[in-house]
């Protein structure tokens, strides 16, 4: 069974519901900008959206390398301790 | 409490687009400002004779422009941005429009601010009519980048 | 074309200039759209800056919705509006336009409304804004 609340499906889902996919379209790995065709403003809004859920601020030179959902999992993991996100995989 | 004096000084728009005019309470996270609607303004100069009132509604692009200014002045106000950096409105959803105001009508904006970091600033809010609702906007997005892609 | 009924707008279209396509049913209209720098609201926004206010496109849609569908109608709802790119005076933008019947028990449509899908790009093609919205009776409440 699949925790809705699991980090990788969270951020999954922020990001197939910025970028007006579903979730079961998004490849962990594949850049949002080159494979998804995500534009600028879709980074703003998925940052925006994973800053409000985990209450933590995403450092602006660290986004341009997390344009993946792993990228994003990552970086998560760095900035949170291991109680407020699990460093798993599904 | 702000006076337009002091409004005017903090804002980054100049006249025609100053949509703002006094702000009442304001805290780190939330603020209140109006804004009163006259005949003279520049939207209802090219109006024919014998307009009828419903043509005088308040345009609502400059309605949510001055909902919008409200959002920015808390943006200064809160020092949610570098002073030298414009909030730019990047993206706005689940905005209603309830009844229109006319002139004569004084707008109170209800501003609240639901996220900041550098990336991004989110607001939320309803601007008022003596106590009716006028606009709710459930999200206004505004970046604190030096815009979204200026190329 | 139906006539416009008198309304304030913050910027009026370049009527007939504006329109480069139109389908006769309504549904579908490209118009070519200038940024002036003369305009009124380029004057303040801002000194030193200029740069389109976002809140035109709402203007010039419902502008666009006036003429596609008589002024019987007025945005009840901006579902969303992405600005991707900043706007800026000299360039030409296309807005296309597409406009379909809202869903018959919609309230704020009082079963006689519009959706709006309008897309801009600049004369660089690259997109720059993104809106949806609903359109409903004027006078009726959302």
């Amino acid at each position: 069974m699949q925790d809705v609340d699991h980090p990788v499906i969270r951020i999954r889902s922020i990001v197939a519901d910025t970028l007006d996919l579903a979730p079961d379209e998004i490849d962990d790995d594949q850049d949002f900008i080159d494979f998804y065709r995500a534009d600028s403003l879709n980074l703003i809004e998925i940052v925006a959206q994973l800053e409000k859920h985990y209450q933590v601020e995403l450092p602006l030179d660290e986004l341009q390398q997390a344009r993946s959902v792993n990228a994003l999992r990552g970086l998560l993991v760095r900035l949170l301790d291991g109680t407020r996100i699990p460093d798993s995989a599904v | 409490m702000l006076d337009h004096a002091q409004v005017r000084g903090l804002l980054r728009q100049r006249p025609p687009m100053i949509l703002l005019d006094t702000v009442g309470e304001f805290s780190p996270t939330s603020l209140v400002a109006t804004k009163a609607i006259s005949g003279s303004e520049g939207c209802y100069r090219d109006l024919a004779d014998g307009t009828p009132l419903a043509g005088f509604a308040y345009p609502q692009a400059l309605l949510v422009e001055s909902f919008g200014q409200a959002c920015s002045l808390l943006w200064t106000l809160a020092g949610l941005g570098p002073p030298d950096r414009i909030p730019l409105l990047v993206g706005v959803s689940d905005l209603a429009f309830h009844s229109s105001p006319f002139p004569g009508d004084v707008l109170e904006h209800q501003v609240r601010l639901v996220h900041s970091s550098s990336t991004a600033c989110e607001f939320t809010g309803r601007s008022h009519v003596n106590g009716d609702t006028v606009l709710d906007v459930g999200s206004l997005l505004v970046a604190s980048l030096p815009g979204p892609s200026p190329t | 074309m139906p006539a416009s009924a008198p309304k304030a707008t913050m910027s009026a279209l370049p009527v007939p200039l504006a329109w480069s396509e139109r389908a006769p049913d309504g549904t579908h209209a490209v118009l070519r759209l200038p940024v002036d720098l003369a305009a009124d609201h380029m004057a303040g926004h801002y000194p030193g800056y200029p740069i389109l206010p976002g809140v035109v496109i709402m203007d010039w849609v419902q502008q666009a919705v006036d003429s596609l569908h008589g002024a019987g109608l007025r945005m009840r709802r901006l579902d969303r509006a992405r600005f991707v790119r900043p706007l800026f005076p000299g360039d030409v933008l296309e807005l296309t336009i597409r406009v379909r019947p809202g869903e018959p028990d919609d309230q704020a449509m009082d079963g006689e409304g519009v959706f709006a899908n309008a897309r801009i790009v600049r004369s660089d093609r690259r997109p720059a804004v993104e809106l949806d919205a609903t359109f409903g009776p004027v006078g009726a409440h959302a």
